[in-house]
């Protein structure tokens, strides 16, 4: 669904991502990104939805060439994302800004979304007064509102339990399997993406080591000298 | 929309009737007002104190909705006063329509303008605001626009026909203007409250909170705030041509920075997260000026309240009530 062409993001002289080519966000399946700190995973998703303008390279979503369009505009076409560090509306109940978000972009079955992501007993608290678990999943939530059709998550598990982080990727995969959407997820937890992801990218200071299977990426020589070491 | 059922909260299910029949009466007796003071000092004290606390209503919804510190309301206090006196001076308009034509002009301006300052830094915007506030005090002042303006001294103008069914030379009296003030305070805080409360109000308050996460939830981030502060800019205007209407008179104080600081300064005083917060903090602060004011204290009198207020009550006079309330209703 969105096809990325030498893509190269530069903040001043440093090149945070250099000349990246890559096919993301097949219907229904989960697309890993991975790579140690640093390698431009956030950057990466950044340059997607429009938050950061890239410095070459061109970004195709549904065959139309998108560089130009801003992110409101590509989230109404269907991108959504959520954050590595929590941004939701810490001010407001976690109803109303599920709601808001809702009415805006004419999600058909709020109640869903909010039993996927476990929010019923806390929807009348302030945001600010949730669990860091709870402002997590809101987070996700927000991205999962209104049909999308790909869900860009930059570490969905970031300060999670594993067994809290286990389960928001079951919900994230059934929701991707009932609504059909493509998932692009960045993860640290190697095990985590490999056990979930139909597909792996992996990146490296910039660059694009390789995409492909779990296998394939557990068998590349590239990537386990480079990421994995002698763990896989 | 969608399915969500609503948790039972809304236990209080009388709470609104009986606030609403409380608030009707209360905007009624005031209509009797007049009868009891006989004009005098107490009257135009409430006078003066109800159009600050809807100067410092607009400053507090700003602040409130929006985030930003509008220290710069004088302007269109100003410009709607000064507008109403030009038309009726220079055009011969009636009073009415001297009064929708200032708005008009005070609407458009306060359009332009939010469209501007809306897109810049919050410190940018303060200083902006402020600064065409005092750009034009000094404007009007130009002895070479006296003609027009009135200069240094301010424009005198006789009003004729009526506004909103009294007389237009009936207003110069304390006590006959006394309804359309109490009216328009009424109105304008009603409309702020709803507006806080609906939709809007809550996308306001979301872009407030978190301006990027709106954009990547497919909202427009700027119209809905262009549109607060032009709403807001015409509010003031209102006061502008009610104070204007009230003394015959446009001076070049009323965009002085002293106005912009009082409303600032009532809202405070008054929180600005209610409506009725900045009215009484309005009449609060207009009352103990003129006190202080009298005994020739009033500079030294601002600078101690600014000190005590942001020190002990920075959420406003009214939020330790509301504090006593919360915890009553827990209990
Ligand atoms: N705003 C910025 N200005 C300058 N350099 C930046 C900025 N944001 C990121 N970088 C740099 O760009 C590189 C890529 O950062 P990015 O956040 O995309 O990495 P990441 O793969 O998401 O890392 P992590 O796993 O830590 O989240 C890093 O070297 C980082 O220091
Ligand atoms: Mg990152």
């Amino acid at each position: 669904m969105i096809r990325v062409e030498n893509l190269t993001v530069a903040y001043g002289a440093f090149k945070a991502l250099n000349d990246i080519s890559v096919d993301l966000g097949q219907r229904g399946q989960v697309h890993s990104i991975i790579g140690p700190n640093g390698a431009g995973k956030s950057t990466f998703m950044d340059a997607v939805v429009g938050k950061r303008r890239p410095s070459a390279g061109r970004i195709f979503y549904k065959d139309r060439d998108i560089s130009g369009d801003s992110i409101q505009r590509r989230r109404k076409n269907g991108m959504a994302r959520s954050f590595q560090k929590t941004s939701i509306f810490p001010g407001l109940t976690i109803l109303e800004q599920l709601d808001l978000v809702a009415a805006h972009l004419n999600e058909p079955d709020l109640g869903a979304i909010i039993d996927t992501m476990d929010l019923r007993e806390v929807l009348h608290l302030e945001a600010a007064r949730a669990a860091y678990g709870v402002q997590r999943r809101v987070d996700v939530a927000l991205g999962l509102i209104g049909m999308p059709d790909i869900l860009l998550l930059d570490e969905p598990g970031a300060g999670l339990s594993a067994e809290e982080t286990a389960n928001l990727f079951r919900h994230l995969r059934k929701l991707a399997a009932e609504r059909d959407i493509a998932a692009v997820v960045v993860e640290h937890d190697v095990e985590a993406v490999f056990a979930l992801s139909d597909v792996v990218t992996v990146l490296d200071l910039g660059r694009h080591l390789a995409t492909g299977t779990p296998a394939e990426i557990r068998a590349n020589p590239q990537v386990v000298a480079a990421y994995l070491g002698t763990a896989a | 929309m969608t399915s969500v059922p609503l948790s039972p909260r809304s236990a209080s299910s009388l709470r609104w009737p009986v606030l609403g029949g409380l608030a009707l009466a209360v905007f009624l007796a005031g209509f009797l007002l007049p009868g009891y003071l006989q004009g005098g000092y107490l009257q135009s004290l409430l006078n003066n104190g109800l159009i600050t606390g809807v100067m410092a209503l607009c400053v507090a919804f700003i602040m409130h909705q929006c985030g930003l510190v509008l220290f710069g309301i004088a302007a269109y206090y100003g410009l709607a006063a000064y507008a109403c006196a030009i038309l009726i001076n220079s055009f011969g308009l009636s009073a009415m329509a001297a009064a929708g034509g200032a708005l008009l002009v005070t609407l458009t301006a306060a359009f332009l303008v939010g469209a501007i300052v809306i897109r810049v830094k919050p410190l940018a915007f303060m200083m902006i605001c402020l600064s065409l506030a005092e750009l034009m005090r000094h404007l009007v002042a130009l002895p070479s626009l006296r003609r027009t303006t009135g200069g240094s001294d301010g424009l005198l103008f006789m009003p004729e026909g009526r506004v909103l069914g009294i007389d237009a030379m009936d207003l110069l009296d304390t006590a006959q203007v006394w309804p359309l003030i109490w009216t328009a305070t009424w109105v304008i805080a009603g409309l702020f409250l709803i507006v806080a409360s609906s939709h809007f109000g809550v996308r306001l308050r979301a872009i407030k909170e978190n301006e990027e996460r709106m954009r990547f939830s497919g909202f427009d981030t700027y119209w809905p705030r262009v549109f607060a502060f032009t709403g807001v800019g015409l509010a003031a205007g209102i006061a502008g041509v009610i104070q204007a209407l009230a003394s015959g008179l446009a001076s070049p104080e009323m965009f002085s920075i002293i106005t912009s600081t009082n409303a600032l300064l009532a809202a405070i005083t008054g929180g600005v997260s209610s409506v009725i917060g900045p009215v009484a903090g309005g009449v609060i602060y207009t009352w103990a000026i003129s006190e202080f004011g009298a005994l020739g204290y009033s500079q030294l009198f601002t600078g101690i309240a600014v000190i005590l207020v942001m020190l002990f009550i920075p959420k406003g006079i009214l939020h330790p009530l509301r504090l006593l309330r919360r915890k009553g209703g827990r209990a």
